[in-house]
């Protein structure tokens, strides 16, 4: 397994801002197929890290590989297309326009022309089976002709997850899907986190530790900007230094 | 369904304007051409500020360019006026795109100071450089027949001017609807949701938002060029702010990004300049209030407030 390319790698990566080591040469491997939970504590630089895969910001040094392939300070419509897509803590959505047409829009990125002038939006007929597709998988069939605004903010996080969805990506990252959702949404969203790991690489920041120990594959703890532990859940959450710096708290 | 009653509605438009350069009086006629004109520069704005939300400050540097883009080759060049017109576009493509590629990679509040900028610069050039333009007293032209080959129109006929503006106006709005609902339109409108996560979608997005400021800015300079045309003259006074400021306030009064609310702006602007500036000169004043009021009632402007009626 060590000796196939993972598909995204970080080698060393420092991120500055300022006088602020918000990244402190983060090194990670991750596998095709891997869901891998990020956890640590505020301000460890979680989304930093995030930040800087996707293209949000340059590492200040050391590289991101995604299939072996040099992407580090490129921007991030050029790495989206590479396949590696993302979600927001806070929801980015498009606030006027459908759950339908949201979604459209990532999904014409990849067609052949996405900038095409003359033809009708709604005759073509592969982006509209891919965003129906999408809808089912993602359970907003029913609410697709809805205005992004108009959902409950549980819905909207499954939407962030869905318009991700629609690049294809084969690395999803996901800001913490379940921030700020009620009970019976979590479930959801954990069960479409469980259902997409079947088809894509995920790397996951979440703050509910049961969710992480509950769907995750192999867990980073990341403090104060560096790599502090690796593992499979089982052995994160039996890591005596990890339950002091971390879980402690939260237990 | 939805979409058919709109059809209906603007076939029936169409008929009404047809029917109205027949029947209107000669001062009302030229009012209405003024208003078809000036709303191929108000839908061309739109793409802009409607579309993928750039507040733009320039667009008078596009006006004008226009409409010394048009007469200059009739001036010097004895150019006809199908050529001239393709002078015009020609030159709001290559405005919009000297302006845009600097301007459009800024962020919302520097886009619209650096736009200004523009607008005042080209005002002081278009001023200063009289030998080119005639300055502030402007130049007129003595316009050549339309020539289309089996046909020879003079534009100084009311009727073929009438129409001439009618030709454009449609042309334009249906080539404008027709990017509005394609892929690139919607593209458009998700950078104007939200730039980032459009950006986060796989788009260019400096790159989109400059196709759009080109495509306004040709609708633009074609608005100003046309509105040359039908004054058979030209001045450094359509550089001004004016022309910046004046299809905001279209565009915010018939409904943004909607292609036909910047049109009912221009005419009831057009309207009231026309008629209640007659008997009274603060009349800006009411319109003032009448803006305020207008959005007050429904922030989607005119159109804005027809299509939330229609709905419920």
């Amino acid at each position: 397994m060590t000796s196939q390319t993972p598909i995204l790698q970080l080698a060393g990566v420092t991120r500055n801002f300022g006088g602020l080591q918000a990244l402190k040469d983060v090194s990670l491997r991750i596998e095709q197929g891997d869901l891998r939970g990020i956890i640590g504590p505020n301000g460890a630089g979680k989304t930093t890290l995030f930040n800087v895969i996707t293209g949000e910001f340059k590492p200040s040094s050391g590289k991101v590989y995604l299939r072996g392939e040099d992407i580090s300070g490129l921007p991030p419509y050029t790495i989206c297309r590479k396949g590696l897509s993302r979600t927001f803590q806070l929801t980015r959505i498009f606030p006027e326009m459908t759950v339908y047409d949201s979604i459209w829009a990532g999904a014409n990125s990849k067609a052949s022309h996405p900038w095409n002038p003359v033809s009708s939006a709604r005759h073509l007929k592969h982006i509209e089976k891919e965003t129906l597709d999408i809808c089912k998988l993602i359970g907003l069939e029913e609410k697709k002709d809805e205005l992004a605004v108009n959902l409950s903010y549980g819905d909207q996080k499954v939407l962030e997850i869905a318009m991700a969805l629609s690049t294809k990506p084969s690395v999803l990252l996901l800001d913490e899907p379940t921030q700020g959702v009620g009970g019976k949404e979590v479930d959801m969203i954990v069960e479409v986190v469980k259902k997409l790991s079947e088809k894509m690489t995920i790397v996951l920041i979440e703050h509910t530790i049961d969710v992480v120990m509950q769907v995750c594959k192999t867990v980073t703890v990341l403090t104060e900007g560096h790599v502090f532990a690796e593992g499979t859940p089982q052995e994160i959450s039996a890591n005596k230094e990890v339950q002091r710096v971390y879980l402690g708290e939260e237990i | 369904m939805k979409e058919r009653n709109k059809q209906i509605y603007l076939i029936g438009v169409l008929i009404a304007l047809v029917a109205l350069g027949f029947v209107l009086p000669r001062g009302a006629r030229s009012l209405l051409v003024q208003v078809m004109i000036l709303s191929i520069f108000a839908m061309g704005y739109d793409v802009s500020l409607g579309f993928t939300n750039q507040c733009s400050l320039g667009h008078s540097v596009l006006f004008g360019a226009g409409a010394y883009a048009i007469l200059l080759p009739i001036l010097h060049l004895k150019a006809g006026l199908i050529v001239s017109v393709l002078f015009c576009l020609g030159g709001g493509i290559v405005f919009s795109l000297v302006t845009g590629v600097i301007a459009v990679r800024l962020s919302e509040a520097y886009f619209v100071i650096v736009t200004a900028i523009f607008s005042a610069i080209f005002h002081l050039l278009a001023v200063d450089l009289t030998w080119l333009t005639g300055g502030d007293d402007g130049l007129s032209a003595t316009l050549p027949a339309l020539d289309l080959g089996f046909a020879k129109w003079s534009l100084y006929d009311p009727l073929v001017n009438y129409f001439f503006a009618l030709f454009f106006l449609v042309v334009g709005y249906l080539v404008l609807r027709r990017i509005a609902h394609s892929p690139l339109g919607k593209i458009f409108l998700a950078i104007r949701e939200n730039e980032k996560r459009a950006e986060y979608l796989g788009y260019h997005v400096t790159r989109y938002k400059l196709i759009a400021f080109v495509i306004s800015g040709v609708f633009t300079a074609l608005g100003g060029g046309l509105y040359a045309l039908s004054l058979r003259y030209t001045t450094a006074d359509f550089f001004s702010l004016y022309w910046s400021i004046i299809p905001i306030v279209w565009c915010l009064i018939g409904g943004l990004g909607t292609l036909i609310g910047p049109c009912l702006g221009v005419l009831l602007m057009s309207l009231f300049q026309y008629y209640v500036s007659a008997w009274w000169t603060y009349y800006l004043i009411i319109f003032g209030v009448l803006i305020l009021f207008i959005l007050r009632v429904s922030k989607g402007g005119i159109v804005g407030f027809v299509m939330s009626r229609s709905k419920g």
